[in-house]
């Protein structure tokens, strides 16, 4: 199964729960998803995702300067984004029934001799 | 933005920018891009890990760009702008400083030939002229400027033919 695919189409709802734990920027996003064996190394990565979400205005952006004066850009999870990660999440919770119910009556006992 | 970055980080960069702006991706994007690479590349570096494994190459990186990152309404307009991503330019296996020497050597060298053909009466049947490459003159000053101006104008016209390469293909 091509794993990255799967992942590249539920990246956007990692990122945004994981802004709204709390605010974030992007290379500590990118390393919680590696917590969680969600990586994409080697084909792109979640900076995209970043400007997306930036321009369906889901997050607040703010830049800020850490002490050694470099600067990060930090995602914010604004009213907009919360309400669209719950819809979200229903809609990922929906298909993935949809799927493991699909699967169990067509497959059911493949499952058992993995 | 303040950005420390070495003569490789800053090529993979400009790489992607390049692919991007060939593409026809707004400058905000590519701004937005670049303001990521630049954090990302540096947050690597304190961490001690390789960039690209993260990121990927530059050409993975622009495509999954344009694809993720780019408006649906944006996209489409991009693909009427590049019908297909045929617009990328080929890269080119050589260092652009190489390929430099190397046509200024070429070009060099056919001028301080032509200059013998034409300033001497090397071709002349009857008038017993040795031909010699860097020799036009009998006085060594008048030699030295010639090859001067040949060098002077091979590099020139070395710059001018990576630029016009630069156009078509992506000199590393």
């Amino acid at each position: 199964m091509d794993r990255i695919t799967i992942v590249k189409g539920s990246l956007e709802i990692c990122v945004l729960s994981i802004l709204y734990k709390k605010r974030s920027y992007g290379y500590e996003i990118m390393k919680e998803l590696e917590k969680f064996n969600i990586k994409l190394k080697g084909v792109g990565s979640i900076y995209p995702i970043l400007t997306r979400i930036k321009e369906k205005e889901l997050v607040n952006v703010s830049k800020e300067f850490g002490e050694d004066e470099r600067p990060r850009i930090y995602y914010e999870l604004n009213d907009k984004g919360i309400e669209f990660l719950k819809q979200e999440i229903k809609e990922w919770h929906e298909i993935q029934q949809d799927i493991h119910s699909l699967l169990t009556k067509n497959a059911n006992n493949l499952k058992e001799e993995v | 933005m303040k950005s420390e970055l070495t003569a490789y980080e800053k090529q993979y960069v400009s790489q992607i920018l390049d692919i991007l702006k060939t593409s026809g991706v707004s400058p905000s994007y590519r701004e937005d891009a670049k303001v990521q690479l630049i954090e990302h590349i540096n947050e690597a570096r304190i961490q001690n890990e390789d960039f690209r494994d993260d990121l990927g190459s530059p050409e993975d990186f622009a495509l999954h760009f344009m694809d993720t990152a780019i408006a649906k309404e944006d996209q489409k307009s991009l693909k009427m702008n590049n019908s297909n991503h045929q617009a990328y330019k080929k890269e080119l296996p050589i260092k652009g400083t190489l390929l430099f020497l190397i046509l200024s050597g070429v070009y060099y060298f056919l001028f301080q030939f032509s200059s013998v053909l034409l300033f001497t009466p090397v071709l002349a049947p009857d008038y017993g002229f040795a031909f010699h490459l860097f020799k036009v003159s009998n006085y060594l000053w008048w030699n030295l400027l010639v090859i001067l101006i040949n060098v002077l104008i091979a590099f020139g016209l070395s710059g001018l033919t990576l630029k016009l390469f630069s156009k078509k293909y992506r000199i590393s």
